[in-house]
């Protein structure tokens, strides 16, 4: 094994390989080209325990295309009725596919706990109700459920503006939540998308659209 | 004067310690020598002391076996050393309470852990029961025994003159140091088994004491007991060629060793799986000792009388016969010391190393043609206890000066120092750890003065912790944690549950830079819901080799500490750097 691919393995610069095989603090053979055997290292750094092998840290991935993924997996309701913010929740999460009776009740008490502390409400006729923590477990991937109201309800927006369109965001770890609510916050401010969000889609639509603007931006 | 007198005298003197007198002279010698001179009038007294219980015990033990000599040559003899066994166990585990075993061990251990704190009922628990065990013909000697009642001895006059931890501990060395000196009238080899295996720190500091109570112990011990080595030999001449053949002396004693420590190892464990272990454990074992006196009589009890004979050339038996009786007392002692009876591998090193030293020599001789006669067969025992001390307890110096002096010969040193080290080179091939060390440094505890382990092992993290952070809620939105970022200069934030001390998770500035810029978002998150809920935690009890640990599995460069749940503070690797620095100049300073 070459002396580069030996530092990469024990997680250390080259050169401090260099001085423990100079001071004697390492074994290694005398051939220059191929002065370590894995085997000998593994058990040297084992002895020490040294971290030794691929690096386990996680490197965030940027996923392609999250938001309108998520809407995909997700679904997109039109016309919808309700007298109130916890009446639309309750339509959002009762059109999340693929749940258990029981974990869409848990997600129900989440997201309706969530709104308990504070309007989830975003301004413009829009609001981003989603649970006080991430549901782990539930899901392995991002889930949207967008709900276009017949009539704007009262979600106690600091601008006033009653909301006609509810995003229901879902996501397995605090992390993606993060990227998700990045690639919302992104998505809403292109122009346009006010009026149209406020005029309603389709799931294909919706889809759609933030796919192209996901892709213009790089993202 | 006699030397109880002058005993009296000293302790006299310990006990007015706090004296001016004592001050005005160390301030003469400069501030930082003023506890060292301190030192000495309690180094004294610790040698005095532990050279009168290792006078005791060696006398006693002398009297009480030849005193049963009439019962173990009757028919209860082959049950004697069950009896004593069991009982030597029972005084150890019953009534003081304490863990088996030969105790050198918890004697590291005091120094390596507590600060050189012993327990005072260590001063007499293995002192009674090895007197039964071995003076009943247990296989086994009393220099562990006396190693440990001594240096809880040195451990209780530091606590009683109130030193610090460090000095303490170098008392409790001047016990060891007293111990063997006074057992053995071998002031060298008690200085430098204290050093070389308890202590394993080299200074003035520890040095100098350890050597004042080596001398009172050992002057003690010539008074009461005579000048005398504990064996005696003609002088002894050794050729080149012998020395040559010393060389494989060394690899054989290795390996003698390496069995020995295995056979120790073995017992023990067949011990530790039998039911009421205190009781049946010593009388089955002791009951197989009993039966090996009985076939061989020279494998049971501390040996000397067999040591004496291999050296004086009066071993009489040929070459297997010698073998056999180098396997039988290795049988007995593991038996012995295996069952847990209070006892130690000194005395049986030196015995089977004598033997074996003889067994080779007269092998050897076997082998050369007439007419080369090789040097006395007594040296090549010599030898062998060099080689068996060395390797059974990863103790060269020990080994040799031991030999050296116990012998009062110093023509035979080449020998020895070439057979203790080829032994311990070969030793160390099957056991990294001596039998004293291996269950200290399997459970992390063999931590050595000054050494980088050490000094992450006794810094806890309660007290490297970053104090000044800035909790947060987890029910506070980014909103209003903009205001909070803009007051600090810090990336992480610990987040809290409503009650203000539960630990929920912790805040990255970094993660959520993106949405603190987007005010509407800001508004809508909570931090609970951002946050990282998953952070691997440390414990507030921890020590920074176990925190360090943490940092590596998680690749993280701070992590909250938790008291249970409740949060304590953060730990920054950067601020862990700092305090293991300061800690290193503290305690390795140069």
């Amino acid at each position: 094994m070459e002396l580069s691919e030996a530092a990469r393995l024990l997680h250390v610069s080259e050169a401090t390989l260099q001085r423990w095989v100079r001071q004697g603090l390492m074994p290694a053979s005398g051939d220059a080209d191929d002065p370590f055997r894995v085997d000998e290292l593994r058990r040297w750094a084992d002895e020490r325990g040294l971290p030794f092998g691929e690096s386990s840290a996680r490197t965030p991935q940027r996923a392609e295309r999250m938001l309108s993924s998520a809407v995909g997996r997700g679904a997109v309701l039109r016309g919808v009725t309700a007298a109130n913010a916890s009446e639309v929740v309750e339509h959002l999460v009762r059109a999340v596919p693929d749940l258990e009776a029981d974990e869409r009740a848990l997600v129900l008490e989440r997201v309706l706990d969530r709104e308990r502390l504070a309007s989830t409400a975003l301004g413009h006729g829009v609001a981003l109700p989603h649970p006080r923590a991430p549901v782990a477990g539930l899901l392995a991937d991002p889930v949207v459920v967008v709900a276009h109201l017949r009539r704007p309800v009262d979600w106690a927006a600091l601008d006033g503006v009653p909301v006609h369109t509810a995003l229901l965001l879902l996501s397995p770890s605090a992390p993606v939540h993060l990227q998700l609510l990045s690639r919302v916050s992104h998505a809403l401010k292109q122009p346009g998308v006010d009026a149209w969000l406020a005029a309603g889609t389709t799931q294909a639509e919706f889809v759609e659209r933030v796919r192209a603007i996901e892709e213009a931006s790089g993202k | 004067m006699t030397m109880l007198e002058i005993a009296g005298e000293t302790l006299a003197q310990v006990g007015s310690l706090p004296g001016r007198g004592w001050r005005r002279l160390a301030r003469l010698r400069g501030e930082s020598d003023e506890r060292l001179v301190l030192m000495l009038p309690l180094a004294v007294a610790v040698g005095i002391a532990s050279g009168l219980s290792a006078v005791a015990l060696r006398s006693g033990v002398h009297e009480v076996f030849h005193w049963l000599a009439g019962v173990r040559s009757g028919a209860l003899g082959i049950a004697l050393p069950a009896g004593g066994m069991v009982l030597g166990v029972l005084v150890v585990r019953k009534l003081f309470r304490e863990a088996p075993g030969h105790g050198v061990p918890q004697v590291i251990r005091a120094v390596c852990r507590d600060g050189g704190r012993m327990p005072r009922r260590s001063i007499l628990s293995r002192w009674v029961g090895s007197m039964l065990t071995v003076s009943a013909g247990g296989s086994a000697g009393l220099e562990a025994p006396i190693v440990f009642s001594a240096g809880a001895l040195g451990s209780a006059i530091g606590g009683l003159a109130k030193v610090d931890e460090r000095r303490r501990s170098v008392l409790l060395a001047c016990g060891v140091a007293g111990g063997i000196a006074g057992i053995f009238n071998a002031p060298i080899t008690g200085l430098v088994f204290a050093m070389e295996v308890v202590l394993a720190e080299w200074s003035a500091l520890s040095i100098v004491p350890v050597v004042l109570a080596a001398v009172s112990a050992t002057e003690l011990s010539r008074n009461l007991l005579g000048n005398a080595g504990a064996f005696s030999h003609s002088s002894f001449e050794m050729s080149t060629t012998d020395l040559l053949w010393c060389v494989g002396l060394g690899i054989v004693s290795g390996f003698v060793s390496a069995a020995l420590a295995r056979t120790l190892r073995f017992f023990e464990r067949v011990s530790e799986k039998l039911p009421a272990r205190e009781i049946v454990a010593p009388a089955v074992l002791g009951l197989g000792v009993g039966v090996a006196g009985l076939v061989m009589p020279q494998a049971v009890g501390e040996g000397y009388e067999t040591a004496q004979a291999a050296i004086s050339g009066n071993l009489a038996a040929g070459v297997w016969l010698c073998a056999a009786l180098a396997l039988a007392k290795i049988v007995t002692t593991g038996l012995t010391l295996g069952s847990g009876a209070p006892g130690g591998v000194f005395a049986p090193c030196l015995v089977v190393g004598s033997v074996v030293g003889v067994c080779f020599s007269r092998a050897a001789q076997a082998v050369l043609p007439a007419g080369h006669p090789l040097a006395h067969e007594g040296s090549y025992a010599l030898a062998g206890m060099s080689g068996l001390v060395a390797g059974v307890m990863h103790a060269p110096l020990t080994g040799i000066l031991l030999v050296v002096e116990v012998t009062g010969g110093y023509q035979l040193i080449l020998n020895l120092m070439l057979v203790a080290v080829i032994s311990l080179v070969v030793a160390r091939q099957f056991d990294r750890h001596s039998i004293y060390t291996e269950a200290l440094a399997e459970r992390g505890e063999l931590l050595r003065p000054g050494t980088d382990r050490r000094i992450l092992s006794d810094l806890r993290v309660h007290e490297t912790l970053d104090q000044f952070v800035d909790p947060v809620r987890e029910t506070m939105t980014l909103a209003d944690f903009v205001e909070v970022v803009k007051k600090s200069k810090r990336n992480h934030f610990p987040v809290l549950r409503a009650d203000g001390v539960t630990f929920a998770g912790i805040l990255h500035l970094g993660d959520v830079r993106e949405l603190l810029f987007d005010p509407e978002l800001a508004r809508l998150t909570l931090i609970g819901t951002v946050m990282d809920a998953n952070v691997a935690r440390v414990p507030a009890d921890a020590d920074l080799s176990d925190a360090l640990e943490i940092f590596e599995r998680t690749g993280a460069w701070v992590l909250p500490v938790v008291d249970g749940e409740r949060f304590a503070g953060l730990l920054s690797k950067s601020t862990l750097f700092d305090h293991y620095r300061r800690e290193l100049s503290v305690q390795a300073p140069g």
